[in-house]
């Protein structure tokens, strides 16, 4: 019987690989709440919601890059160069155009990055690395080191970007909300979603039966890039100003909510619902580990031991379930 | 079944495939040359040679995974030039290589309609992918779970399903890039039967196969008719009936040992 039980379970976790964290999830809601109780209040709640939402919106994007085998460390900085465009620019443009503008421009450096990779066939690590480094090169000497600002809160319409809710919330839940959906039917009822699946899963297959394999994965990049672009215009927003040194640990971070939530860095393997509930345990730990009286520097270690316990563990029983 | 597949016409009257003077060099080395020949409805052909010989280039490029520099392919009756293996898939030539059969880390069904999915308003048609598939492959004699992950299968059932999905869409050419060579005995056996029982049964007279093979005795079983590729071309072409294995064998290994020679 137990026996039974337990076969029965590991079967489980092998096929649902988002499981192991949405489990991880909910006891550390429990041990958190038994800790202090202020960690399901509304403004916990709140502050949870602002740590997943910022960083969980470009991790389904990246989770979707993850899946067609590649991934992408200038978000970082093409969220600061957004953002840096976007605040230069209202002055000459207006803040419409400008939106515009620092969208167009990460675009075309997801576009760039997609190309290095597809075309020149250069690894997605060492592309976007040099990305990276080449944007935050031009942020600084844009900038001189300062901080951009902008105060657009006077008018309506960019409520819709950095408003606030009732409770301590922000309009990033609502847009999180949208991005997860959008995402979650995209790679799993669309060809398109089918397509980064085999492309991850093996870009040769897939392209010996004919899925344009380059398309697929340009087509991320470019996404990504934007995305990461319109989440730099947000944070801006709502904080009034970027700094430029702001982009530097969140190519890592949203790679480990991605990883964490189920995606395999070996590409054909990961799911929007397990990126979701990551990035919730993220803002969780965060929010948890202060309520609980816990030094903040101990957050990245916690993470960090999460994140190799559930990589090694997924990819453990991929590999028993499957000859790869 | 995919609309962009149920255009698909037969025009039986003539050869099923014509190819005239395919050439295909890499760098300044020529992979293929000078190959011509033509293919008839229902046959199976057994291509063989020795290492490099251009016989996987050549299935290649009739499945539209390489172009060709020079020379011309007809198929079905109308000259064709596939910019992608999706191209010749439309068409009705599909290939099934030996390593590249299916995505491990997707469920079979998926992997059967990869790249034509049929769909539903803008979403794919999940349960019609799950239902026929599986309806399919019981037809096909194959039984699995269409759900399961591919990596889940043996390498034989791998190859089956593959050589499933080409026939599924109702393939007119099936191209097999050694489809035998990381089988056991039996599933190699197994294998080649079920191709055979394809065109000879199921698809009699509607489609035709060439099978690349280093293993000229696993071809003989099946073949009809035995291509034998040296140096890029084509140079030997004959019914399967005329010519033993081992004759076929020690033709091969005449023409390697004078090439040797001639170095």
């Amino acid at each position: 019987m137990v026996v039974h039980v337990a076969l029965h379970l590991s079967k489980l976790f092998r096929e649902k690989r988002g499981l192991s964290i949405f489990i991880i999830f909910v006891v550390l809601i429990i041990v958190f709440y038994s800790i202090n109780k202020l960690f399901l209040t509304p403004r916990s709640v709140a502050d949870i919601a602002l740590v997943a939402t910022q960083d969980g919106i470009i991790a389904l994007f990246v989770t979707l890059l993850l899946i067609a085998g590649e991934f992408d460390l200038s978000v970082g900085e093409v969220f600061v160069f957004s953002g840096m465009i976007f605040g230069y620019t209202i002055p000459l443009l207006g803040p419409y155009l400008a939106f515009v503008v620092a969208l167009l421009c990460s675009g075309l450096i997801g576009f760039t990055n997609g190309i290095i990779v597809t075309r020149l066939r250069a690894p997605s690590f060492i592309a976007t690395l040099g990305m990276a480094f080449f944007l935050e090169g031009l942020i600084f000497v844009v900038t001189g080191g300062f901080e951009v600002t902008v105060n657009l809160s006077k008018i309506p319409f960019w409520y819709t970007l950095s408003g606030d809710l009732p409770d301590g919330l922000n309009v990033w839940v609502i847009w999180f909300a949208l991005f997860s959906i959008l995402t979650y039917f995209i790679l799993e009822h669309t060809r398109f979603g089918n397509h980064v699946f085999a492309t991850g899963g093996s870009q040769n297959s897939a392209y010996a039966v004919g899925v344009n394999t380059r398309r697929v994965k340009l087509v991320l990049f470019v996404a990504t890039s934007v995305i990461s672009g319109l989440v730099g215009i947000m944070s801006l927003l709502y904080y009034t100003a970027i700094s430029p040194v702001e982009g530097q640990d969140l190519p890592l971070i949203v790679l480990a909510i991605a990883v964490i939530g189920g995606s395999s860095l070996f590409g054909g393997v990961g799911s929007i619902e397990g990126t979701v509930v990551s990035a919730l345990t993220i803002g969780a730990i965060y929010v948890g580990l202060v309520l609980a009286g816990v030094p903040s520097y101990y957050y990245y270690s916690f993470v960090g031991a999460l994140l190799i316990a559930i990589a090694v563990a997924n990819e453990k029983l991929l590999k028993r379930k499957i000859q790869i | 079944m995919s609309d962009s597949l149920e255009r698909r016409n037969t025009d039986s009257s003539g050869p099923l495939l014509r190819v005239k003077d395919l050439h295909k060099y890499y760098g300044n080395t020529p992979a293929v040359r000078e190959v011509s020949f033509e293919l008839g409805y229902g046959e199976i052909v057994g291509l063989v040679g020795d290492n490099g010989a251009g016989k996987s280039t050549l299935v290649k490029i009739l499945a539209g995974y390489h172009k060709p520099d020079k020379g011309e392919i007809y198929f079905k009756g109308k000259k064709v030039e596939f910019n992608s293996p999706y191209e010749a898939r439309r068409e009705g030539i599909e290939i099934v290589y030996q390593d590249l059969a299916l995505i491990s880390t997707m469920p079979i069904y998926r992997n059967i309609y990869l790249a034509f999915e049929p769909k539903r308003g803008i979403f794919i048609d999940k349960k019609t992918m799950k239902e026929e598939a599986r309806k399919f492959l019981k037809s096909m004699g194959i039984d699995v779970d269409p759900n399961k992950l591919a990596g889940e299968l043996s390498g034989g059932q791998r190859q089956m399903v593959a050589i499933a999905r080409a026939l599924m869409f109702q393939a007119n050419l099936l191209l097999l890039d050694e489809p035998t060579s990381a089988l056991s005995v039996y599933e190699a056996r197994e294998t080649l039967n079920f191709v055979s029982r394809a065109i000879k049964d199921t698809y009699r007279g509607r489609a035709s196969a060439i099978i690349v093979s280093h293993n000229i005795h696993h071809v003989y079983s099946v073949a009809t008719r035995i291509l034998v590729m040296d140096q890029g071309k084509i140079v030997l072409d004959i019914p399967s009936k005329e010519m033993s294995p081992i004759e076929v064998e020690e033709y091969i290994v005449k023409i390697t040992k004078e090439k040797a020679s001639q170095r």
